[in-house]
């Protein structure tokens, strides 16, 4: 009796043991993976505007594309952006709501440019260091 | 598509909520970009509906979180106590306010009933102002330590916030909490405001001069007679002018700051009922020191004393305005109060 008892509880503290430990690396993967996708973000939202979008089809064309972003990302992203002055952006009213478009201007452009050949640079050096 | 009318007023009430959270001229721009983000994704989950409902709505709001939340995306290092902390922040100051409050009335109550009988109107004062001191003093104490927290749990996530269970509301917000839409909340106005400071400033002009002069203003109606000064305020209104220039300076900062931040918000809300709070109490003593006013200014212009017969009328008639106006002040603190409470701007 008692014996099967010391097993049960066994059991229950491995499981419980397995369950934990497997959570606290869910939530530290999601963590790491946050901080991995952090700067790539600019880089995937800018890489959009090169044609004009608003918003909400920005979002879908990145999600699309199998990059996953929310609009609490997105629009104070794109507020950064304008700010930094590296997009433009404009309320136009069309079928038939008001929506703001974005759209890289020229010093963006050559900011996507400058990010996209350091992001493939580190990219070489990243595959190379998981060889 | 369109929403009904209950989901146009409840997108209305979420799009306020995120206003009152922003800081700064951009907030109509971004609830714009809001709404146009949440009409496009109804428009996405529901292609062939005519009319949206409150549900429908209600779905996608939900999944958004709290208007703090999508507010503080835009602004996070804006605040002082942030939008993870500020609901248990507000909370342990209005406790906090309570119970510093209920002691200092037990100790006045407690002083009150033992002898000798202390005077009214400086044991009243004397509670008014331990009451806003400590009041005071609680709430900076607390903010500070709030203020620490804030800054030691930067850059830290929600779920690594233990022991704030309360942290949850921003992703799970009740709909019922959400701002009501106010009928006739007063926008800003720019001229107004501007009309206001500027009166502001021409009233502590006139009441320093007047503090000068001791009450007397100076005639001239005769280009050939010297100037002669004649007296409208008496001695006992001379004795509030002090305190009616400090109102009136508070009243000027008030405006600048207005204009400073284009909106009405909580600091400017509650600095008005204040400064209402206190016109009250000053016009309060302004009824016990009548006469207040006197009409010497007419017996200089007219040549005649006869005016001075009608000095105890005239001040009658303004204690008659000055009662009817604490009256309206009062009705006004108390619905301006109340409505700060349910509904506060940020």
């Amino acid at each position: 009796m008692s014996f099967n008892l010391y097993l049960s509880l066994t059991l229950l503290c491995t499981i419980q043991y397995y369950i934990g430990m497997n959570a606290l690396q869910n939530s530290e993967f999601e963590k790491l993976k946050l901080e991995l996708r952090r700067g790539a973000i600019v880089l995937a939202a800018m890489s959009q505007l090169r044609e004009e979008q608003y918003g909400y089809s920005l979002i879908n064309s990145l999600n699309e594309q199998g990059f996953e972003i929310g609009q609490d990302t997105l629009y104070p992203l794109l507020r950064r952006l304008e700010g930094q002055g590296l997009l433009d952006s404009q309320w136009r009213v069309e079928d038939p709501r008001p929506r703001r478009y974005y759209q890289l201007n020229d010093a963006g452009r050559e900011m996507l440019a400058l990010l996209t050949a350091e992001w493939q640079q580190q990219d070489k050096v990243i595959r190379r260091l998981l060889e | 598509m369109k929403l009904n009318k209950a989901a146009n007023e409840l997108l209305n009430r979420y799009l306020l909520g995120v206003k009152r959270e922003l800081g700064g001229r951009e907030r109509e721009d971004i609830a714009a970009e809001i709404e146009s983000y949440i009409y496009d994704l109804l428009a996405e989950r529901h292609p062939k509906a005519e009319e949206i409902t409150v549900s429908d709505l209600t779905a996608v709001l939900k999944e958004m979180g709290a208007p703090r939340k999508v507010a503080a995306q835009y602004s996070p290092q804006r605040y002082l106590i942030g939008p993870r902390l500020f609901p248990v922040y507000w909370l342990v100051v209005r406790i906090i306010a309570a119970v510093v409050a209920g002691a200092l009335t037990l100790s006045l109550t407690i002083s009150s009933a033992i002898p000798p009988p202390a005077q009214l109107w400086p044991t009243l004062l004397e509670y008014l102002g331990s009451i806003w001191s400590g009041v005071l003093s609680a709430a900076a104490a607390v903010t500070l330590v709030f203020a620490i927290i804030e800054r030691a749990s930067e850059g830290k996530c929600m779920e690594d916030m233990k022991g704030f269970e309360e942290l949850k509301e921003l992703d799970e917000f009740k709909l019922d909490e959400l701002p009501d839409l106010p009928e006739n909340e007063s926008a800003f106005s720019l001229v107004g405001t501007s009309i206001e400071c500027v009166l502001g400033v021409l009233g502590l002009a006139f009441f320093t001069y007047i503090r000068g002069t001791g009450g007397y203003i100076p005639i001239h109606l005769n280009p050939d007679a010297p100037t002669q000064m004649a007296r409208i305020f008496t001695d006992s209104y001379m004795l509030f002018v002090p305190v009616i220039l400090g109102l009136t300076g508070l009243e000027v900062a008030r405006s600048i700051t207005l204009l400073a931040q284009a909106r009405h918000s909580s600091l400017t809300n509650w600095w008005e009922i204040v400064l209402k709070g206190a016109d009250l109490v000053l016009a309060g003593f302004l009824l016990t020191a009548m006469p207040i006013v006197t009409l010497d200014f007419f017996t200089k212009i007219t040549g005649s004393a006869d005016a001075l017969r009608f000095d105890p009328t005239v001040n009658t008639a303004l204690t008659v305005i000055i009662a009817l106006s604490m009256l309206g002040s009062l009705i006004e603190i108390i619905k301006k109060s109340v409505r700060e409470v349910r509904s506060p701007a940020y």
